[in-house]
């Protein structure tokens, strides 16, 4: 056979050999990585990052074995080295083959026998295989060795996959509290993903998420006790499962187990109500007149998600005492993710206001939170008042101190509602019933008109009493206006023309008028009172009641400026009253931050339980940090890594933590850098 | 400053605060009246948003109107209870309608916390003078099946003293008449005044 | 003639003998002279074993730059009992630390820490360190209400232990003065703080507001009274019997104007200063005037000056403590201060209070070596000295070194024997 052909087939054979041995050496390597994590896993388990690169590192392993080795034996390509293995294989040949290769002439190798040269050559491949395949062989066997969750835990790593790990020590078999996996679904209404956490101490998780705990083994001696609430594990298939949901306050979920005992506290992250900003209108306004649109515009923002949203307004109209109120919705709509805006207009004629009227707008929205009910933000109520055609003239005028008719407005105001009741339920009554009651409302009726016409003669400089009496049918009464105003009129001297007050002329007529008329007005009414009919009362009594709050708009005109400043006499009148108080007791205010007092006192014992026993420690921090989470969140927060840094022996770590947790809850201590004659200064 | 006490009357933005202006004074005459508390002539108008609010530790709010807290007010009203403060609420329109009532209930509700009912029996209703309850106002309606005779006062707690004492009776409108006129009447109408302001000042 | 071997091995045999006799001289004659054996600081207690089993002629002394352990210091002085001269030189930092439990409802401890001015000193705990300062005048007065175990001071590498003391059983306070709005505050940051308060608030003539507990001015049931104003009258000369007896007295504002009070306060009343600009928005505690105490009784200390003047000054009269105290409206500060004005002004009046506040401790007071570890050394082995003159020399060998010489010796000889054939 040619040379050069044995030549190349020894070749080939050669390189195979080279390629497959970098492959084996390449897989063992690649094995060996991962027999490795898996082997170091059943010992300390390794976290979720570390095994997820664990493949990643074993590929890559792999791939630099196969490449280094198959580089160095590169040479294998070369036909002169080839040649060279085979001198050395076959000394007689006297560098006749190299010659051969290297000057291309075979007729240096004429005559020599190539039968073992391609049987050398796969005697020195199967050589070279042994020890990788061996490597190979020693990597499988410790694979399959090893257990199953450890390979695959390695080979696929998951979030949750601690379940399927087997600790090494026989203890650890037996313990069914570790370790653990916690499946966290939260509320539908949230749309977020349900997520697994391995090894759970601490679960932050949506008000309503539903948190179920599996462990490995039989859950039958497996209690949760949460709260004022005991759990009893469920089992199926060698796990064991505990179903809760997280509440609105933290909580310390204890498990048991025979002789084991772990805590796994669910800290719950409160779904927010929405911010709400109300862009249009801007700012408060006043309007000549109730026409046109006013755009609505607000922005709203939750922390999960938003449901609804709308407009609110409410028109005041009145002044003085009267006030009557409308409410309503606007522009009401649904809404969804976590921004939105809302518009809508609003027509000001369809709300039919009138000059002095008050329109307060706002934007609501609402979450779509259906665990603790929806969430409600408002925004900021803008006013648009109507304004009255007399503001538009000259001053601002000032609301003057309402005038003792005032009172008699309110009054009159409360009678006309005793009134109304007493018609409304007049069926119900019996005759002398309703006398009764009817005679009661005449009786404070009279009153008032007392009380009207005392005004106005106090006004016009007459006796207050003079034109009343407590005898009805006393002749001297007026029955008129104009009987009234002439005696008004003698009285003063002045001119009765009536109505036009401004200029100089003197507002007594303007003021009183209106009052007459209600005095007139009343006396009507309690007349009809008196004879048990309140139906025919009523509207007497009304017009004496719009004819008060006339007179208390007249005022207004001309009591023109700021309220009275009225300045006490504080030495006249000190001590002048007729009735005498009596000592009392005060009841004590109840200690502030009692709650601190007690964490305080139960950080000082775990410290001291440190020194002992830092596992019990830690679990204690863990059991504090729950309790201080509402009322003293910093101090939570530092005891959370406190309890960390403790079950993971980093003593520095610990220390420093416990040193903010104390400040966060004790305050910095009080320091004088200098030392004085007198032990406590404040 | 001096250091007697200021009656001090709240502006706030979205109402009429300003509907009961002679009760301020009554209240101050009613105190110099019947103590020796040390109490200033007149009384003062601070607004809710303005951060001199917290030098009284009393305030007064009253009104018609919606009352619409802005976040300033909201913020000065929280600061304001917190650190000891006594804010007293009273409805000018005695509840007839029920809106100042809603709304201020509301943004009380929502600056400082939920108001509950003070019983009858609470020691302001002996502070001074001694009272069964809540005195009735004239203007309350009183047993016609209108539900508009209010049993209670209102009150927010705070470790164990009144913070906010919210009023639907109209003490407004009963208090709201020159002190000159108090000759006019048998018993003196303001006198739980007095039992309000000696609480706020031992409370 | 001898051959080189058992020449050899008669010198093995004399130089035991020699050795013997050596020791047993060394035994039973003292010897005239006296050496010394120095020591840094760094290697004394390693030495500590060394010097036990040297003779009583030699002189020990050690250069410390921190004091030792209670411990060496305990062993030294035992070595000094024994016979030795123990002497020690170089310049440990004094440093004591003391401390006191706050006359307080939530408790907390005030160390005292005395060391030379511009050191810094660092306070820890069981738990952490607590702070550290750095000394203006005579050391540091730290308050800190929790305190975990035992506080140990340290300076330049010299610490300081002691123990936290328990706390002390903190009686009722009695606050009385016109009704007004300093009279509620004070006392609502006094009960907010824990304490037990009898109000008395006069609100009009004969009539009282307050808790109805009977006011008898007795240090087994009051640990101290506040007086806000003059009403403090009332007591008449049962305060100074009070104050006299042991119990403490606040006067706040004008009350030391007060007839039984001007016995009592450490000073006399001024006029009430008023700044020139009264503040705009927040207000700290003093920014609207207050009572300057004009004139100091010759035993009055100056607890707090500002412009204006001396604003609390306090005084011990007879067996209890007062303090006057020149604001009257400290409540401006809680309500109008700035955030979490509340609480300083919570806290300060309770420490105000414990200043004052009639608290004798529960226990025998602790003090071991550890709290002032220089002073506790050189009470028991002397102060600073240099080693007499004259000491010197080699320090002498150890015996065992003798001992092993004569074994080796032994050792050399038989093997030597051995070798030739003899037994």
């Amino acid at each position: 056979m040619n040379v050069f052909v044995e030549l190349r087939a020894a070749r080939l054979t050669l390189a195979a050999g080279v390629m497959v041995r970098a492959l084996v050496w390449g897989a063992s390597a690649a094995l060996t990585v991962v027999a490795g994590a898996a082997a170091v896993d059943v010992a300390t388990p390794l976290s979720l990052d570390v095994r997820s690169r664990v493949l990643g590192v074993a590929i890559a392993a792999g791939m630099a074995t196969f490449v280094a080795l198959g580089w160095r034996d590169r040479s294998v390509l070369s036909a002169r080295r080839v040649a060279l293995w085979v001198e050395e294989q076959f000394p007689s040949l006297e560098y006749a083959l190299v010659t051969a290769v290297e000057s291309g002439e075979p007729r240096f190798v004429q005559g020599t026998s190539t039968d073992r040269w391609l049987v050398v050559a796969r005697r020195r491949v199967a050589r070279a295989l042994r020890t990788p395949s061996a490597a190979f062989a020693v990597a499988v066997i410790v694979l399959v060795v090893l257990p199953s969750g450890a390979v695959a835990r390695v080979r696929s790593p998951h979030a949750g996959d601690s379940l399927e790990r087997r600790p090494a020590s026989r203890s650890g078999r037996r313990n069914r509290l570790a370790p653990l996996v916690a499946e966290l679904a939260p509320p539908a209404y949230s749309g977020q993903r349900a997520s697994t956490i391995d090894e759970p101490s601490d679960v932050r998780a949506l008000v309503g998420t539903r948190v179920t705990i599996r462990g490995r083994g039989d859950g039958a001696s497996v209690v949760a006790i949460a709260g004022p609430d005991t759990l009893r594990a469920t089992t199926t298939a060698d796990r064991w499962t505990v179903s809760l949901a997280v509440g609105t306050h933290p909580l310390a979920v204890r498990f048991r187990d025979e002789a084991n005992a772990r805590i796994v506290a669910l800290e719950p992250i409160a779904d927010d109500a929405p911010t709400v900003t109300l862009v249009t209108p801007p700012h408060d306004s006043v309007l000549r007149a109730a026409t046109g649109r006013i755009a609505l515009t607000a922005d709203a923002g939750d922390d999960i998600g938003l449901a609804s949203g709308a407009f609110e307004y409410i028109v005041s109209s009145g002044e003085g005492e009267t006030f009557t109120f409308r409410s309503g919705t606007i522009g009401a709509t649904r809404l969804a993710g976590k921004t939105a805006s809302l518009t809508a207009s609003i027509r000001l004629d369809s709300l039919a206001l009138k000059p002095g009227d008050i329109l307060h707008l706002r934007a609501v929205a609402r979450d779509g939170n259906t665990v603790t009910g929806p969430g409600i933000g408002t925004s900021e109520t803008r006013a648009i008042r109507i304004a009255r055609p007399d503001e538009y003239d000259s001053l601002a005028v000032d609301a003057a101190a309402p005038s003792d008719a005032e009172k008699g407005a309110i009054s009159e105001r409360m009678l006309i509602m005793l009134a109304e009741a007493l018609e409304r339920q007049r069926p119900r009554l019996t005759r002398d019933t309703l006398l009764r009651e009817s005679h009661g409302i005449a009786v404070d009726q009279k009153k008032l008109r007392r009380t009207v016409g005392d005004i106005v003669f106090t006004r016009l400089g007459g006796n207050p009493s003079a034109e009343e009496s407590t005898n009805d049918e006393n002749p001297q009464r007026a029955k008129s206006i104009a009987e009234l105003l002439q005696r008004a009129d003698s009285a003063t001297n002045r001119s009765i023309d009536p109505m036009d007050f401004r200029g100089d002329e003197s507002p007594v007529v303007a003021v009183n008028k209106p009052l007459l008329e209600a005095y007139n007005a009343m006396w009507d009414a309690s007349l009809s009172l008196e004879l048990g009919e309140p139906d025919r009362a009523l509207p007497h009594m009304r017009r004496a009641l719009a004819a008060i709050q006339r007179a208390r708009q007249a005022e207004r005109l001309y009591l023109h400026g700021a309220p009275p400043r009225v300045v006490i006499d504080l030495d006249k009148a000190r001590l002048k009253g007729k009735d005498k108080g009596s000592s009392s007791v005060r009841r004590a205010l109840t200690v502030s931050d009692s709650a601190d007092n007690a964490r305080a006192d139960r950080f000082a014992r775990i410290i001291e339980l440190a020194a002992r026993d830092p596992g019990a420690a830690a679990d204690s921090l863990l059991l504090l940090r729950i309790d201080a989470l509402t009322g003293a969140p910093a101090f939570a927060a530092a005891l959370g890594d406190a309890a960390q840094a403790m079950r993971a022996g980093k003593g520095d770590v610990a220390t420093a933590a416990l040193a903010r947790a104390r400040r966060a809850l004790a305050g910095v201590p009080v320091v004088h850098d200098s030392l004085g004659r007198w032990g406590i200064v404040p | 400053m001096s250091t007697e006490f200021v009656f001090a009357t709240a502006q706030y933005e979205s109402g009429d605060w300003d509907s009961a202006p002679l009760v301020p004074p009554n209240i101050i005459d009613t105190i110099a009246r019947y103590t020796e508390i040390a109490v200033a002539p007149t009384g003062v108008i601070v607004a809710l948003s303005d951060d001199r609010m917290l030098r009284y530790p009393l305030l007064f709010l009253t009104g018609h109107l919606p009352v619409r807290f802005t976040e300033a007010e909201r913020r000065n009203v929280r600061r304001f209870v917190e650190r000891g403060g006594m804010l007293f609420v009273d409805d000018h329109n005695h509840d007839i309608d029920g809106t100042f009532h809603k709304t201020a209930t509301e943004e009380i509700t929502r600056s400082v916390g939920p108001l509950v009912e003070l019983p009858n029996d609470h020691q302001l209703y002996t502070a001074f003078f001694k009272f069964d309850g809540p005195p009735t106002t004239s203007h309350e309606l009183n047993g016609w099946g209108d539900n508009l005779v209010h049993r209670h006062l209102l009150a927010v707690m705070r470790g164990g003293r009144i913070a906010v004492l919210y009023s639907s009776k109209d003490y407004s409108s009963e208090w709201n008449y020159h002190p000159d006129s108090k000759r006019f009447l048998s018993v003196d109408n303001t006198r739980f005044a007095v039992n309000i302001v000696v609480y706020a000042l031992s409370a | 003639m001898r051959s080189p071997r058992s020449r050899f091995e008669l010198a093995c045999r004399v130089g035991v003998f020699a050795l013997l006799g050596w020791l047993l001289g060394a035994s039973v004659i003292p010897s005239g002279g006296r050496r010394a054996d120095t020591v840094n600081g760094a290697g004394l207690e390693r030495r500590l074993p060394v010097w036990t089993r040297l003779p009583s002629n030699v002189a020990l002394h050690a250069n410390l730059d921190v004091t030792p352990a209670a411990a060496t210091i305990d062993w030294l002085a035992a070595l000094g009992h024994s016979g030795h001269s123990v002497t020690w030189t170089g310049t440990p930092t004094p440093l004591a630390v003391a401390a006191e439990a706050l006359a307080d409802p939530r408790g907390g401890t005030s160390v005292h820490v005395a060391a030379p001015a511009g050191s810094s000193v660092v306070l820890r705990d069981d738990a952490s360190v607590l702070d550290s300062v750095r000394i203006a005048n005579l050391g540091v007065s730290v308050t800190a209400s929790d305190v975990v175990g035992s506080m140990v001071a340290g300076v330049r590498g010299e610490t300081a232990k002691v123990r936290a003391p328990d706390s002390v059983h903190v009686r009722s306070v009695v606050v009385v003065g016109g009704a007004g709005w300093e009279g509620k505050f004070i006392v609502a940051a006094l009960e907010e703080r824990g304490w037990h308060v009898i109000a008395r608030f006069a609100v009009a003539p004969s009539v009282d507001v307050g808790q109805n507990a009977a006011l008898v001015l007795d240090t087994a049931r009051i640990a101290a009274v506040i007086a806000v104003d003059t009403l403090l009258g009332r007591f008449g000369g049962a305060i100074e019997r009070y104050v006299r007896s042991g119990g403490g007295l606040v006067l706040a504002g004008s009350s030391s104007l007060a007839a039984p009070a001007s016995r009592l306060a450490p000073g006399a009343l001024g006029a009430r200063f008023r700044p020139a600009v009264l503040p705009a928005d927040t207000i700290g505690l003093g920014a609207t005037g207050f009572y300057p105490v004009a004139s100091l009784e010759r035993d009055a200390i100056a607890l707090e000056r500002r412009t204006g003047g001396v604003s609390i000054a306090a005084r011990r009269v007879g067996a209890g403590r007062v303090i006057q105290v020149g604001y009257d409206d400290s409540w401006r500060w809680r309500m109008a201060g700035g955030p979490g004005s509340e609480v300083a002004h919570r806290a300060w009046w309770s420490r105000l209070v414990s200043g004052v506040a009639y608290a004798p401790p529960a226990g025998a007071d602790e003090t071991g070596t550890s709290a002032a570890p220089l002073a506790a050394m050189i009470a028991r082995i002397g102060p600073a000295r240099p080693l007499p003159p004259g000491m010197g020399g080699r320090a002498p060998i150890d015996r065992r070194v003798y001992m092993i010489v004569i074994m080796v010796l032994l050792l050399a000889e038989w093997g030597s024997r051995r070798w030739r054939g003899l037994r």
